[in-house]
């Protein structure tokens, strides 16, 4: 009774745990922003059913992260992969609503775990290159003897461990994030004014801090048709629907 | 020798691509992308040298080291070194030739990375991706889907092409490659990039706040729409004035302050 309350099925944690390796994969190898939170966001909640709570979910971490350092080195947060598990815990919790409960009821929950083991991704990403760095003198040898397969065998130890630890990190959240909403189920993170307040004022403090890359002297003017093409179209489509 | 026998093949190009996108996989603390740069090296090294296994370990050994590149620009640095390899296996050129251009990409393709894909590119697709989302998150299944996709082609159709384009183009310079690259027009790319993205920033400004109105409304805080443009609006301000004179005790602060100021209004 206590595994089947507190921890999430066992398939829906698999597949979490995969597609948190293969976020892992794409950062440290071909790049092709799957490891955007847009896209980790919607991919994650598409898996346990609920694609819509999964947009919401990658468009406010989108914004928090807009200017975020995409070096696969760092010890720092890192946007998709709080976003991966804020959307995964939110999304399987749904299972759980009683009756009269709205979708996004957890939904306020799923974000603050996320935000909370973000760093957790850039320090396990850490830890592998310091356990590579740690190789370099077996590496350096390989090179010396020209032992091409010695090389080879250690980038593709360096992509696996990535891989892996990915995976890990992603399945251990995953399962944290389930485990920690039924011990405190008794605390309840209704969304409330304060959090409708400060998340538009942080939204447009991100949105300034990719403003501050772009904005300067001369693109002021691209930026005004910007917002007034916006609201342009939004007054026709007001009008239209009158 | 002739034009003809400089050419590269298209399966040497395409493995020298393909090895160039697995350098991040084992970066390391003291030699960044070199471990994966030697990697990346060896197919090529190989082909040049066929059974020569000592000419294959003298290449390798000559580019161990530190290596810095952009990510996203290593296929363009590996082009041109291999090019220098090449002038080193079959013209006898200076072999300290190749591990300079070596140097000059760590150094000068790590900097203009940043100023490019890091500050650039990367930033105005992303805001691209928050508006293709704001979009459709209340479209259907489909749309969201199709929605994803149109982010990724965003990304990818012009990040491969470049990729791809770059390790012929870095071929093709060769020793040659840092006279060239500094006669990119480097001013006209990012003020287009900056120009574009200012854009998108007044696009994306006003849909935060509408579909953040939204949101609001939906769960039930009725009469809190206004709320939310006005307090994108303030921070938005209170962003722009502050964010060069912002670190974290004085964002912790903010954040205290902020929370404090909402808990005593309401």
């Amino acid at each position: 009774m206590f595994v089947v309350y507190y921890t999430p099925d066992p398939k829906a944690l698999l597949f979490v745990t995969i597609a948190g390796g293969l976020f892992t994969l794409d950062r440290v190898t071909v790049r092709a922003m799957i490891f955007a939170p847009l896209v980790t966001a919607t991919l994650m909640a598409a898996l346990l059913g609920n694609p819509w709570l999964g947009v919401l979910t990658g468009v406010l971490f989108q914004l928090f992260w807009l200017r975020e350092h995409d070096s696969p080195g760092k010890f720092a947060p890192d946007a998709g992969f709080a976003a991966a598990i804020a959307s995964a815990v939110s999304a399987s919790l749904v299972g759980h609503l009683a009756s009269g409960e709205r979708l996004l009821t957890f939904w306020p929950y799923g974000i603050i775990f996320g935000v909370l083991v973000a760093p957790l991704a850039g320090y396990s990403r850490w830890l592998v290159i310091e356990h590579l760095s740690g190789k370099l003198a077996t590496f350096d040898i390989a090179v010396q003897r020209g032992d091409t397969d010695a090389i080879r065998r250690y980038v593709i130890y360096g992509i696996l461990a990535h891989g892996l630890m990915g995976a890990f990190v992603t399945g251990l959240c995953y399962f944290a994030g389930y485990f920690v909403w039924h011990v405190f189920e008794s605390i309840w993170f209704e969304a409330d004014p304060v959090m409708l307040t400060i998340v538009p004022l942080f939204a447009g403090v991100a949105i300034a801090s990719v403003a501050r890359v772009f904005l300067q002297r001369d693109t002021i003017l691209a930026f005004i048709i910007g917002a007034v093409a916006m609201t342009s179209v939004e007054l026709i489509r007001r009008f239209v629907a009158i | 020798m002739s034009t003809k026998e400089k050419q590269i093949s298209y399966t040497a190009w395409k493995r020298l691509h393909d090895n160039s996108l697995f350098t991040v996989s084992s970066i390391t603390t003291l030699r960044q992308l070199g471990v994966g740069w030697v990697n990346a090296l060896i197919p090529f090294a190989q082909k040049l040298y066929g059974v020569d296994k000592n000419g294959v370990t003298e290449l390798l050994k000559r580019q161990n080291g530190f290596f810095g590149a952009h990510p996203d620009f290593v296929p363009l640095a590996i082009g041109a070194v291999a090019k220098a390899e090449w002038e080193v296996a079959k013209e006898k050129a200076d072999p300290s030739y190749a591990k300079n251009l070596r140097e000059w990409c760590s150094a000068a393709l790590q900097v203009h990375g940043w100023q490019l894909f890091r500050d650039g590119f990367r930033p105005l697709i992303l805001l691209l991706g928050l508006i293709i989302g704001l979009f459709v998150y209340h479209s259907s299944n489909a749309m969201r889907a199709l929605a994803i996709l149109a982010f990724l082609l965003c990304y990818n159709l012009p990040m491969w092409s470049f990729r791809l384009w770059s390790v012929r183009y870095g071929w093709r310079k060769g020793l040659d490659l840092p006279q060239a690259f500094m006669a990119w027009k480097w001013h006209k790319i990012l003020w287009s990039i900056r120009w574009l993205g200012a854009g998108m920033v007044g696009v994306a400004f006003v849909l935060t706040a509408r579909e953040w109105g939204r949101v609001v409304f939906y769960l039930g805080a009725h009469g809190a729409e206004e709320l939310a443009w006005v307090t994108a609006a303030v921070g938005f301000l209170l962003g722009y004035i502050l964010l060069p004179r912002i670190n974290l005790h004085s964002l912790l602060l903010l954040l205290i302050a902020v929370v404090l100021a909402m808990a005593w209004l309401l």
